[in-house]
């Protein structure tokens, strides 16, 4: 008779086994002896501690959830939150950088507020000129177009005119889809597969 | 969404995981933390047999908590809920595994401990099953040397031979956790029962 194949050796263990292929196991030392074998070893398994984390865990995975409200974050925007304490704890220097560098920046302007005040001035001067410059250039330019013959032109050429709203539109599109592909994070379904 | 009046946290052991996943995907704390009473041991268990880093473990079953209730509202009741936990903690362990390949184990203490009383301080606990002195030494050397073995398994056995005689774990749910063939598991399982047998008769002689 066949030797115990793996299959029947986990239904012995599970006390599965048909009564005719146990009596081969008590007549078989090789068969009984890796039954033997397997059934120590899956004891000893059986019988490895069960690990519990550090006092407090439930406490942290909460913490987790709740930091930057995570539970009321857009899912596509939880996958930023840091869920690990060496990812806040990078996070957290940043952030105290930001807020030293801020608070640096803030003493100095209060320490010198003429230099401000013309540095400020001055800024506010540039942007205003440019805001003309670029304002008053478009004017000019837009006056200059023959609204008139180009409104003719164009309908007296339907086809080259839904031609190129057809390109036009089909590029809007394409820009957007890649834009949206390029920004969306990657999607993971953490279901199990039927 | 609340709780019934009369369900406190003695009812809430009494619940299904599925409906303890409906109060939490309504907001409840109290379901998330019988949930995490519920898996935390078995999760962090399997998690540190993975890795082999305590403190590592504890973060990665950190994350994986924070995985499964930030996307408890896509949860299928169609399937378990353990399963579901599972197999995040597996996949965040192997996504670990496959950048860095710990080379050694950290059952005598944390790769990074400085100082011997460091080490103990974050070696592994093995609870004493028996009653004698001896017996309880006996069945840390032998929970020892089979840590160790599992250890040098390759990840994908690990996982199954951990889940099945570890957890508990029957092989349908196996295949499921571990998206493998239900023969895979089978196999995977009777190859790292044969490799332990070898490594841990290597390590007696």
């Amino acid at each position: 008779m066949h030797h115990l194949t793996p299959d029947e050796i986990d239904r012995w263990l599970e006390q599965a086994l048909p009564e005719v292929r146990v009596a081969h196991l008590e007549g078989c030392d090789r068969c009984a002896w890796e039954a033997r074998e397997t059934l120590a070893l899956t004891q000893a398994m059986g019988a490895l501690p069960s690990l519990a984390p550090t006092h407090g865990f439930a406490d942290r995975v909460l913490a987790g959830l709740r930091s930057p409200a995570a539970g009321t974050l857009p899912a596509a925007w939880r996958r930023w939150v840091p869920t690990r304490r060496r990812a806040w704890a990078l996070a957290a220097s940043f952030a105290g950088l930001s807020v030293l560098s801020t608070g640096i920046a803030t003493a100095w302007a209060l320490a010198n507020p003429g230099l401000v005040a013309a540095a400020a001035g001055t800024a506010q001067a540039s942007v205003v000129a440019l805001f003309d410059t670029v304002r008053t250039t478009i004017a000019n330019q837009l006056s200059l177009v023959p609204w008139g013959d180009v409104a003719n032109a164009l309908t007296a050429q339907p086809l080259q005119l839904a031609a190129f709203a057809l390109l036009a539109i089909t590029s809007y599109v394409t820009l957007l889809v890649t834009l949206w592909n390029l920004m969306r994070p990657p999607r993971r379904s953490y279901a199990p597969q039927a | 969404m609340s709780p019934p009046p009369e369900t406190g946290p003695t009812e809430a052991e009494r619940l299904e995981d599925r409906e303890v996943v409906v109060f939490a995907a309504g907001g409840e704390e109290w379901a998330f933390r019988e949930l995490v009473r519920r898996y935390e041991r078995p999760v962090f268990s399997l998690l540190v047999r993975m890795v082999r880093d305590r403190e590592l473990a504890e973060d990665l079953a950190q994350e994986t908590f924070v995985k499964v209730f930030n996307a408890i509202d896509s949860y299928n009741p169609a399937y378990k809920f353990s399963s579901w936990i599972f197999k995040i903690a597996n996949n965040t362990a192997i996504d670990v595994l496959r950048r860095k390949e710990p080379d050694f184990l950290a059952l005598e203490g944390a790769p990074h401990a400085a100082t011997a009383a460091e080490a103990e301080a974050t070696a592994l606990q093995l609870s004493a099953r028996s009653e004698s002195p001896l017996d309880e030494l006996e069945a840390r050397e032998l929970g020892s040397m089979i840590e160790a073995a599992i250890s040098r398994l390759r990840p994908e056995y690990r996982s199954c031979i951990l889940l099945r005689h570890v957890e508990g774990r029957p092989y349908e749910e196996i295949a499921e956790i571990l998206d493998l063939p239900l023969g895979t598991v089978k196999t995977y399982i009777h190859r790292a029962r044969n490799e332990l047998r070898v490594l841990l008769r290597a390590t007696k002689e």
